[in-house]
């Protein structure tokens, strides 16, 4: 193809000359592949996330977003079958050397899953698990942390009178909340979110754009959405993906206004264009 | 489940059909009357001889009277030591087979071939093993040791199975969202998978309950047939089943009490294997969904 | 993604210590398949060496105690009592496994899986006592003595039919539905279907089932051992006492010293060897694709 021939010349030029100051970035991408057993699923992906800010990653099915994104975390480790070669920098860190302390680098980056997996336990003990286990044992700070975050996240009064009930009684849409919870009473730097809405009615969806929206200040959001219109109302910058002869490659990203209202790239374009 | 089994055209007017539908019936009508039949008569039989004095008092005259009292508590101090050591056992290797290995690893299939021939083993081959490894060259003697630990052998694939069932049914979601809370694999398994497969490894422990208590020929030369109150793990006892056989077998005119000892058995086989039945088919049910 | 097991994550010491922990007592496992093949070996070569493989066929009885070795009769009687209680166990399995599957109302049928489960859990001893004091004295009232290789199959088949159903059947339920539709689809009846279509299909695990249910037959002590008579000769009719390699070990073990109870970790050797033999050509059968 070659409209993909010039994603690079497209990459690079954005690269050098809008993102150029490195302590502005949360993340710096270096040419990241990643394969399934012999098959390549991710190829050559070069990417800078700016720090306390909204990064929405588009593209089509398959293309390899939330591979992707489980590489910033380095959640590629549990499947036996998945090879990472590149460089992901997380300020000076490289998450994927052998020196790195994950557990560091897991807890300051958070994520969030397409389908709300809390733990079949209470909601306290779902919040109060990763409290525990970072090493957090005064039950007053304990409790006090719950509660903060619950508020943030809007649960506070719907589930105040239940807490030590099943987590798994409440609605997809509360869970998909306690589940940003969850990842917030762990104080992230940063929240990675996979398809958060994808399993969600338009009101639930509407409080956690609320939630993000909220949250940018502070955080730095990478959010995988196949929502163009969702992307255009939360997005500051934006990476658009596209699947190549069966790999994912990063075709475009630059800033939402650019991306959105002056696309370089023909696949950019047509997909923007086509979900509104 | 049965909604599985397409149910096919009912009626026919061939004969053929007919009489295979005949058979069909007669064949489950006869097999569930052998069933109650036994059932039945052990039953039957062993109520009238179950009384508050049968299951507290000491046997007496080589069984034919008196109560099951010492045999009950050899019975308990037997399976108690089985699962003590099987169940811990079971679940690690389960965890380790399940959470830990790769699939293609040698190891791990050098494993599950020893479970497979663990499995197969006849019982007796058990007793035989436990008869000369705990009995003679660890010097344990007869004594509740010894039979707890053969059953514990005997046992100990059932009680993996089992567990492997109870986390093959965890979702991966909650080993992905563990591990993305930044928890170490230790604090996962011990705080979120081995709980969440908590019904696995209960109806392994209540089969591997089942299988000790219903087990005689392993215990015949390892834990013996001495029916008075054991004083201790070092001591000889006789489990409940040892105690039905040697009624039946070995002393005349201990039927009775052969069967009111029987009755015991059964009834608490019954409920133990029941429940592990229900939680067992409550994880396949899970695991469909 | 689906998980694996082999995480690289960063390993704390904690980590460590519980993987080394893990796979020490998974290879408990191994340790004790190995400890008890090793002592049954070693135990039977040290019979081998006195006494020639051929006295455990050619003897002229069995006397360990006073040298003689033949084993043979219990070996055969074992083999027969295996081969009737399957003979018996297994047709009534498919039997019980259809009517489950194709005639049995909805309420019924789960009513019988329960039963059958509940069955297969019933200790061999219950069965034997049964065998003892109900079913013997109705075999002598057609021959005597009642103790016999018939009383053997019989109550080894009530055993060993729970087992085999419980197979059978969740391999029937296991079947594509599409099977039966289609048959049901170009009209052959109920039974048709089931004798053309399902049994044929479910060949392998019936197979499976017969092999299961010898290898606990076989394997099986008490029950035959309570209603069998014991006494070692090669049985004429059904009607006749005979002893089991099983009941051998269970009878003599608990007094038997130096060669004779070397002769019967040679009997404990057969007997495993027939099990695995047995585990052995299951596995390859079903293994083999050509065989469906
Ligand atoms: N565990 C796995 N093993 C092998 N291949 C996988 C695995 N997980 C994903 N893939 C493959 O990797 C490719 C990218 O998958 P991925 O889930 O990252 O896509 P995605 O962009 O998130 O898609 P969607 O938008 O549908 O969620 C797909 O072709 C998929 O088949
Ligand atoms: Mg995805």
């Amino acid at each position: 193809m070659e409209l993909l021939d010039r994603r690079e010349n497209v990459c690079e030029m954005h690269a050098e000359s809008v993102f150029n100051d490195s302590s502005r970035f949360m993340f710096c991408i270096d040419k990241l592949c990643l394969c399934y057993g012999n098959n390549m699923i991710i190829e050559n992906v070069s990417l800078n996330i700016p720090k306390n800010s909204v990064t929405s990653i588009i593209g089509p099915s398959g293309c390899g977003k939330t591979s992707f994104l489980c590489c910033l975390n380095r959640l590629t480790d549990l499947n036996e079958s998945c090879c990472v070669t590149g460089e992901v920098k997380v300020g000076d860190e490289n998450v994927y050397s052998s020196s790195v302390n994950l557990t560091e680098v897991r807890r300051k980056i958070g994520m969030l899953f397409q389908k709300p997996n809390l733990f079949p336990f209470s909601i306290w003990r779902n919040l109060e698990l990763p409290l525990k286990h970072h090493g957090v044992r005064d039950k007053e700070v304990i409790r006090l942390k719950i509660q903060n975050v619950l508020q943030n996240v809007g649960l506070w009064e719907e589930v105040e009178s239940r807490l030590h009930t099943p987590a798994l009684s409440l609605s997809g849409g509360q869970q998909q909340r306690l589940c940003l919870a969850r990842t917030l009473i762990l104080e992230p730097e940063v929240i990675l979110m996979d398809e958060p809405c994808s399993a969600l009615d338009p009101m639930s969806t509407k409080k956690i754009e609320e939630l993000i929206m909220e949250l940018k200040g502070n955080y730095t959001i990478v959010i995988v959405t196949h929502n163009i219109a969702q992307a255009k109302r939360i997005s500051d910058h934006v990476a658009f993906f596209w699947n190549h002869e069966g790999k994912g490659v990063l075709v475009e990203q630059g800033t939402a206004d650019k991306i959105f209202n002056y696309p370089k790239h023909e696949l950019t374009a047509a997909y923007v264009n086509s979900g509104a | 489940m049965s909604e599985q089994a397409v149910r096919l055209e009912r009626g026919s007017h061939y004969d053929l059909d007919n009489l295979a539908t005949f058979i069909a019936w007669s064949g489950f009508i006869v097999v569930v009357l052998i069933f109650v039949w036994i059932l039945g008569e052990i039953l039957v039989n062993g109520i009238s001889v179950i009384s508050w004095e049968f299951l507290t008092e000491s046997p007496g005259n080589a069984g034919r009277s008196g109560g099951i009292l010492p045999i009950l508590v050899s019975t308990g101090v037997i399976v108690f030591i089985c699962l003590a050591f099987a169940l811990p056992m079971g679940v690690a290797t389960a965890v380790y087979l399940n959470e830990y290995t790769l699939k293609d690893s040698r190891f791990a299939k050098f494993i599950n071939i020893s479970i497979d021939v663990l499995a197969a083993i006849p019982s007796i081959i058990y007793g035989l093993f436990g008869f000369v490894f705990f009995n003679n060259v660890l010097g344990f003697g007869f004594s509740l040791l010894s039979g707890g630990l053969t059953l514990a052998c005997m046992v100990l694939p059932f009680v993996i199975r089992a567990s492997i069932d109870g986390l093959k049914a965890v979702p991966d979601a909650y080993r992905e969202s563990s591990t993305a809370l930044a928890m170490s694999k230790s604090a996962s398994l011990f705080y979120v998978i081995i709980p969440s497969a908590m019904p696995g490894i209960i109806a392994g422990f209540l089969l591997g309950i089942g299988r000790a208590l219903a087990e005689t020929a392993a215990l015949l030369f390892t834990s013996g047939y001495v029916d008075r109150m054991p004083s201790g793990v070092m001591d000889s006892g006789r489990a409940l089943s040892i105690h039905v056989y040697d009624l039946a077998m070995n002393v005349s005119g201990g039927d009775a009490n052969a069967y009111g000892s029987a009755f015991v058995l059964i009834v608490v086989l019954l409920v133990v294997n029941s429940m592990a039945i229900y939680i067992g088919n409550k994880i396949q049910r899970r695991q469909l969904r | 993604m689906t998980l694996s097991k082999n995480s690289t994550s960063y390993p704390s010491i904690a980590d460590s210590v519980l993987k080394w922990l893990l796979v020490a007592v998974g290879g408990l496992s191994i340790v004790i398949m190995m400890l008890i093949t090793v002592f049954i070996f070693t135990e039977s070569i040290s019979a081998f060496k006195i006494i020639d493989i051929e006295r455990f066929f050619f003897d002229e009885r069995w006397n360990p105690t006073a040298g003689e070795f033949y084993m043979l009769p219990m070996l055969v009687g074992s083999l027969l009592l295996m081969a009737g209680s399957i003979a018996i166990a297994v047709p009534l399995a498919v039997l019980v496994a259809v009517f489950n599957n194709f005639y049995a109302p909805k309420v019924l049928s789960v009513a019988c899986r329960r039963l059958v489960e509940i069955l297969a859990g019933i200790p061999s001893v219950v069965y034997g006592l049964w065998g003892l004091v109900t079913l013997v004295p109705m075999i002598i009232m057609i021959q005597s003595p009642g103790t016999s290789l018939l009383a053997g199959i019989i109550v080894l088949a009530i055993m060993i039919f729970p087992t085999i159903t419980i197979l059978i059947d969740s391999a029937i339920r296991s079947l594509p539905k599409h099977y039966i539709e289609a048959s049901v689809a170009i009209g052959l009846k109920r039974w048709s279907t089931i004798i053309s279509v399902v049994l044929p299909a479910l060949r392998k695990s019936i197979f499976a089932g017969s092999i299961l249910g010898a290898a606990r037959a076989i394997g099986e002590t008490m029950a035959v051992l309570m209603v069998c008579g014991n006494v070692v000769q090669l049985p004429d009719s059904v009607f006749e006492p005979m002893r089991a390699l099983t009941s051998n070990i269970a009878l003599e073990m608990a007094y038997a010293m130096e060669l004779h109870r070397s002769s019967l970790f040679v009997s404990a050797l057969l007997l495993l060897c027939i099990v695995f033999v047995m585990m052995f050509g299951k596995e390859m059968i079903l293994r083999d694709k050509n065989h469906v």
